[in-house]
């Protein structure tokens, strides 16, 4: 079919959709790599070019960035291996047809669909008030600890809410990956003598290592992203122990009036977001090719 | 060798409902406590009730005004996701049936902004809105919304928008049916299980974000549930009698479109992560 070009039309399906993405996306980015490269402080008048001086003022005078990086990286690390793990094992567990399944998923998924301002507040509850409880009735070295109280134990309650409101992702997700695998698979497996276990190890989660990926790369950069979890649990302490990246570029440029910092963190923040997901996208593709080629 | 097997599985059993139990029981007690007096809670936030405080719900909703944030909420929330299961079937419906030079740039642009987080734009996002005189109003939220999800939206329209066979919009064409008729009447309707996934994605994103909400919804009038909710225990997150109640009424929607819709959302879930 020869198609006609029909300008109209396509200002009709695309006009507003590109209108969105200059102004929400494309220039907003922009401007954060412009004022990043000044002294503005989101006030004033004027302002003036100042080069890389606020990269160079990260990594010198105010490193508290540096310190939420790596606070990030250490959470996205632990908390995107325990979060895909349980969640494989729930959906092993519960991708049979075990009777009542469907009340257990939801009360794993569940967590997954509150917002994290909620959650956390849930838990903040929790942790002040139920765990003190406890530690006054148990003697349990675990009740006795005043979790959001100190860096260490703060860091851990932030993970386990994190793992908490994750899994139930990674188990749909894998659900369905395990519903794909190839009947025709397990079966042959199941008549040459496999043991369930054997099937899901050797079959199973070698089918699904695409959902996998998925799975990993979701839940990494949602923990970078972490944003309303340790506003709720923790508000970055203490003793600002607790800092997310995003977290503390609402804080420089919102509370303390840092604000071509905050751009230029901004900006940081974006590349390593950029670099992440590059990396997940080279990964799925060399998956995909050796898959295609075998 | 099957003896053992049994056995296992009765324990294995075992061990996952308990683990449900766990993953279930801090919401159990919050709703719980959330109908116990300040005294009872601190006492015991483990006990049931002496008796059933339901008053604590009408007077939580009334002292942080709950009414309000609950209608910014859900016109916030509506609007949006409506709106990017239309923008998405639009851009899609263009870009995969009637590429055209233009169309293909403006799909990997979209594509490529999915790696944009929300905290990297956010402050040009506020300067722009707020030139517009768009800060302070609903609008300014729906608008951020809008733009952040369209892409994920787009990714998920996209893969039903190519499972649709060519012939219906050539036989439409022979027909007169103009491209926007055929775009409204015949193939939108067709996309409506994808488009059902893309709204209850999108709105429960749009429910429960922070982030964004915090930014440009924070101001009194157009304050939005996780803001309220926040705004109320960094000041008094110690009147538990007010704050458990609120709390649960913020989780109330949630959990019941859970129990109704949840094949729904599992296959939205599923269509997200795989065709994204």
């Amino acid at each position: 079919m020869v198609r006609r070009r029909n300008p109209l039309a396509e200002v009709f399906f695309l006009g507003i959709p590109t209108l969105l993405f200059i102004f929400v996306m494309l220039i907003p980015l922009m401007m954060s790599v412009f004022y990043s490269f000044t002294d503005w402080d989101g006030i004033s008048k004027s302002y003036g070019f100042v080069g890389a001086e606020n990269y160079a003022r990260i990594f010198t005078t105010d490193t508290d960035f540096l310190d939420a990086f790596l606070f990030t990286a250490a959470m996205s690390a632990v908390t995107t291996v325990l979060t895909v793990l349980l969640g494989i094992i729930l959906a092993a567990a519960l991708s049979g047809g075990m009777r009542g399944r469907n009340i257990l998923r939801l009360a794993f998924f569940l967590p997954n669909t509150l917002g994290g301002v909620v959650l956390g507040y849930v838990w903040k509850f929790i942790l002040l008030i139920g765990v003190p409880y406890l530690g006054s009735r148990v003697s349990w070295q675990i009740f006795q600890i005043a979790w959001l109280g100190t860096p260490w134990s703060a860091f851990i309650a932030i993970a386990l809410v994190s793992i908490w409101q994750g899994a139930g992702y990674v188990m749909v997700i894998m659900i369905a990956a395990f519903v794909g695998v190839p009947y025709d698979l397990t079966e042959s497996a199941i008549l040459d003598g496999a043991s369930p276990r054997k099937i899901l190890f050797s079959i199973k989660l070698p089918y699904c290592m695409p959902y996998i990926t998925v799975c990993v790369f979701w839940v990494l950069s949602q923990t970078f992203k972490m944003f309303d979890l340790n506003v709720a649990l923790t508000n970055g302490g203490p003793y600002g122990s607790t800092v997310s990246m995003a977290l503390q570029i609402y804080r420089d440029a919102f509370n303390l009036n840092k604000y071509s910092l905050a751009n230029a963190e901004a900006v940081i923040f974006f590349l390593i977001l950029f670099v992440l997901t590059g990396i997940q996208m080279k990964v799925s593709k060399d998956k995909e090719e050796k898959y295609d080629a075998s | 060798m099957m003896r053992h097997d049994t056995v296992f599985s009765w324990v294995g059993k075992a061990v996952l409902i308990i683990a449900a139990i766990l993953f279930f029981s801090p919401f159990v007690i919050v709703i719980i406590d959330s109908v116990k007096t300040q005294g009872e809670v601190i006492e015991n936030p483990f006990s049931l009730p002496l008796e059933l405080h339901f008053g604590n719900f009408p007077h939580a909703w009334e002292s942080i005004k709950l009414g309000s944030a609950m209608a910014n909420t859900a016109v916030t929330t509506a609007f949006g996701s409506l709106l990017l299961v239309y923008l998405s079937a639009s851009i899609s419906f263009w870009c995969v049936r009637h590429p055209t030079r233009y169309s293909r740039i403006f799909e990997k642009a979209l594509l490529c902004s999915v790696l944009i987080p929300f905290s990297s734009i956010m402050l040009p996002v506020v300067k722009l809105l707020s030139m517009a005189d768009l800060t302070g109003t609903l609008y300014g939220g729906i608008i951020a919304y809008c733009g952040m999800g369209m892409a994920f939206s787009y990714f998920v329209m996209r893969g039903a928008m190519k499972s649709l066979p060519k012939e219906l919009e050539e036989a439409a064409m022979i027909d007169g049916c103009t491209i926007y008729r055929t775009f409204f009447s015949i193939i939108f309707p067709l996309t409506v299980p994808t488009a059902v996934s893309v709204l209850i994605l999108e709105a429960f994103w749009i429910w429960n974000d922070y982030n964004i909400a915090v930014i440009l919804l924070n101001s009194r009038t157009t304050k939005t549930i996780q803001v309220a909710i926040h705004a109320l225990f960094a000041q008094t997150y110690s009147q538990w009698d007010i704050a458990l109640p609120a709390l649960v009424i913020s989780m109330m929607p949630i959990i019941v479109m859970n129990i109704l819709l949840q094949k729904k959302i599992f296959a939205g879930m599923t269509a997200g992560a795989i065709k994204g």
